[in-house]
């Protein structure tokens, strides 16, 4: 045979290879054992890690931090550990997928559903440098006497300082001549126009003490500190910074008293960022100029039962030196602060629950407050009171011989609580009755901690406290639903007699209560609806509180108590308002009570937001400022 | 129609037999021709020729497996065509799967003249391998697919096809030199 047949041989191969090798069959191979096998022990490992990762149960114990025992922060750390620590909300992986897949296959939540303008001219100072002796005049509705509160707005006799957007204005009071002196960037000292920002100026006039919040620079960042800084402004044509102080956190508030600055900040331990190793995630940072430092163990206050990650913080630092004089951060506390004279208190806020006889759950709203003495060289706790109820804000505080008085909104809320697997209530509880509200006042002793007195449920029902204030034996409240609202006073002279009188129901209702003196009570609010503004002066007559009279329009203004300018001597009344109209202008506004009548004095334009706008009265002439904008009026000839 | 009564044309000299051949396997056939000429013309004239190669052997012949039968006739027109036409002009770029089939045999022309013992041979070469690569090598050196075309019926990647053809080249050498079938 020939090289060349041999390819023809190869046709001698029987029909069945043929068959077998036709390109019209398919091919199914036999796998070998191995290859079976080798696949075969992958499916079961596969399997075995898939039901591993399926129903190991989610680990719900913190993790251990014993590591942490010689720290002078291991009971907080123990604490933290516990409260910061997330309990998984299913029992595996597979809980959580088949939750999953029922949410998305059914497509919805579980979840229930619910002038004389004076323009603003380039500043000029025709002084010789070295301003005149000053007398610090108060400008601010502080609301203990006292206990000074900062604002954007102080003055001497000689000179009007006013915190404009990222600049720190200086005028001369001089009448029609009022000039704008000096205006110091804040820039300068790293302060940014966003950022929160406002001031006190001390008794010499020498010093202006700067409280602001440095915010993070990227938005996710928790990372802000609270900055006091203290400026050198005997000479303001040429300001200087003297001092500075930083805590990381959040302000809330400040006050001047004695010469000391007390300083009010909220820290955060974030749940997701803390790190026990690093104490600057859960424990504030004060640097005083020579870094940052955490705050010692011993000021950090924690109770039994820590209801959140927040710490009050407050720091007493002197005036002057802005040396830090003490601190006390209290975790868990943090809801609203009121200074007295010489206590802080401060307001924690949670709910009670009553289990009630149809399988329902009672939710009461409850504040705890705790009293801090600041008088002496250091914080002392004096202890807490509970009371029903949730505190407005701090104007629905006083202390006043020696009792503490105190406005609260009651409510209670009935739900039948849903449970998740581990026991716990359900934030997808099934609300059954409404949020029942009322105002309730109590008294508390101070030495004691007892209350003493107390008018529960004194509103209409459904009602809730929208303002408050309190003028030595007397107290005041507005409470509301939407816009009708009584105003109520109380006569606290004798506690075991409290006596209450009010308006009834009227129109609008008061977001601020303003004392004017000689019985007269002033409340700035709304009327009818949002869109409206209204002053009203009411006076206690013999068988309850009449409205004297009203100044209405329709126009916004400001919630913002500090916007408002109060002078009780004069009965002169100043805000910043928008009016509803095509121009949307915004303006300032004098209002003059007489006894009789609210009339108005003055009204000019002025550019700026109402709640930076800020007024004052000064020897027959009205100062108002706005942003980058003053004005001067004469009021009385 | 089924094979049995197709071949019961041919014993009984009905041409319908060749319409009716071709019919059934006249693409089979075709693919078989076209996969070693590589051109329509011819392998139309392939399979023209494969009708007449089946009309002249059947009778005798009586196929148990007609389909094969055709394509054995089929692929021997195809080889002596395919060496007639390509005897001056190899194309050295594409290497054919006769040309690779070269490799198993020895450079000199041998004497093999035992049809039955080459058979055999054969056969017992093929039972010794395993399904896949016996399909392959069939696939290849039979059908004379092409590398690519055998990869993706078997979803197989090229080179290792071209691998186990390699590997089976050489014990098929050395199967038939162990056999005897080259002195």
């Amino acid at each position: 045979m020939k090289k060349k047949n041999w390819y023809r041989s190869l046709s001698l191969a029987d029909d069945k290879y043929v068959a077998e090798a036709d390109p019209n069959n398919a091919i199914k191979f036999k796998r070998s054992k191995v290859y079976v096998s080798i696949m075969a022990a992958c499916a079961c490992f596969a399997l075995l890690f898939c039901n591993l990762w399926l129903f190991i149960p989610f680990n719900t114990d913190p993790p251990d931090v014993s590591q942490y025992a010689d720290s002078e922060y291991y009971g907080l750390i123990q604490k933290l550990n516990v409260l910061t620590f997330e309990q998984p909300k299913y029992k595996n992986n597979a809980q959580r997928i088949w939750r999953s897949l029922q949410n998305f296959s059914f497509g919805f939540s579980k979840a229930e559903s619910d002038a004389m303008d004076i323009g603003n001219s380039s500043p000029t100072y025709s002084g010789d440098g070295e301003a005149p002796t000053s007398t610090y005049q108060e400008t601010t509705d502080n609301q203990v006497e006292g206990v000074i509160e900062a604002d954007l707005i102080k003055r001497s006799d000689t000179h009007i300082y006013y915190l404009d957007k990222g600049y720190l204005r200086v005028f001369s009071i001089d009448k029609e001549n009022t000039k704008d002196i000096a205006r110091y960037d804040l820039n300068q000292l790293n302060i940014a126009d966003n950022e929160q920002c406002e001031f006190y100026l001390s008794s010499d006039c020498k010093t202006v003490t700067l409280v602001t919040v440095k915010l993070p620079s990227h938005h996710n960042s928790t990372d802000r500190y609270v900055r006091v800084i203290s400026l050198d402004v005997s000479d303001p044509r040429n300001i200087v910074k003297k001092e500075e102080f930083s805590i990381t956190g959040n302000y809330m508030s400040s006050r001047i008293t004695n010469g000391s600055i007390l300083l009010l900040t909220e820290f955060v331990v974030n749940k997701q960022t803390i790190d026990f190793d690093d104490e600057t995630t859960f424990i504030p940072q004060i640097d005083e100029g020579n870094g940052p430092r955490s705050l010692p163990a011993s000021s950090i206050v924690y109770p039994d039962n820590l209801f959140n990650t927040r710490y009050t913080v407050v720091i007493k630092l002197d005036e002057k030196t802005l040396d830090l004089k003490g601190t006390a951060a209290y975790l868990s506390y943090s809801e609203d602060v009121y200074v007295s004279e010489s206590h802080v208190f401060l307001t924690n806020m949670f709910a009670d629950k009553i289990e009630n006889s149809n399988g329902t759950v009672t939710r009461n709203t409850m504040t705890e407050i705790s009293c801090l003495s600041y008088g002496g060289d250091s914080f002392e706790r004096k202890g807490s009171a509970t009371v029903r109820g949730y505190v407005k804000d701090k104007w629905s505080m006083d202390e006043y011989n020696g009792i503490l008085r105190v406005f609260t909104t009651t409510n209670a809320t009935t739900v039948r609580e849903r449970m998740d697997n581990d026991g716990n209530a359900s934030s997808m509880s099934l609300k059954v009755a409404g949020v029942n509200s009322n105002a309730s006042l109590y008294c508390i002793d101070l030495s004691t901690f007892e209350t003493v007195a107390s008018v529960i449920d004194f509103a209409p029902f459904g009602d809730d406290i929208r303002s408050a204030r309190f003028d030595k034996n007397t107290a005041y409240a507005c409470t509301a639903i939407e816009v009708t609202d009584p105003v109520f006073f109380f006569d606290l002279s004798d506690l075991n007699n409290i006596t209450v009188k009010d308006t009834g129901t009227i129109e609008g209702f008061s977001t601020s209560l303003i004392n004017l003196g000689n019985g007269y009570l002033l409340g700035i609010g709304r009327e009818s609806n949002s869109r409206s503004f209204k002053v009203e002066v009411y006076e206690e007559t013999e068988n309850g509180v009449r409205s004297v009279c009203s100044y209405k329009r329709k126009a916004s203004y400001s919630d913002d108590y500090k916007s408002y300018y109060v002078d009780r001597q004069n009965q002169l009344i100043g805000v910043g308002i928008v009016d509803y109209n095509y121009s949307d202008s915004s303006r300032y506004i004098l209002l003059h009570f007489d006894g009789y009548e609210l009339s108005k004095l003055v009204e000019v334009p002025l550019l700026g937001n109402t709640g930076n706008m800020r007024g004052v009265y000064i020897d027959g002439y009205m100062y108002m400022f706005g942003q980058n904008d003053f004005k001067v009026t004469k009021v009385f000839n | 129609m089924d094979d049995e009564r197709i071949v019961m044309l041919y014993w009984d000299r009905n041409e319908n037999a060749i319409s009716e051949t071709a019919t059934k396997y006249g693409k089979y056939c075709y693919s078989i021709a076209y996969n070693i000429l590589r051109s329509h013309e011819e392998s139309e004239e392939c399979i023209n020729d494969t009708w007449n190669g089946a009309w002249n052997t059947i009778p005798p012949e009586r196929p148990t497996k007609l389909q094969y039968f055709l394509a054995r006739i089929t692929r021997n027109i195809a080889i002596d065509r395919y060496r007639h036409d390509n005897a001056q002009k190899r194309d050295t770029k594409k290497q054919s799967a006769i040309e690779e089939y070269w490799e198993c045999v020895p450079s000199n022309d041998v004497s093999m003249d035992d049809e039955l013992a080459l058979k055999q041979a054969i056969d017992s070469f093929l039972e010794s391998l395993d399904a896949q690569t016996r399909i392959i090598f069939m696939r290849r050196y039979w059908y004379s697919m092409s590398v690519k075309e055998i990869a993706r019926g078997m979803r197989i990647s090229e080179g290792h096809i071209s691998v186990i053809l390699h590997r089976t080249r050489s014990k098929f050498k050395d199967h038939l030199t162990k056999k005897g079938i080259f002195i």
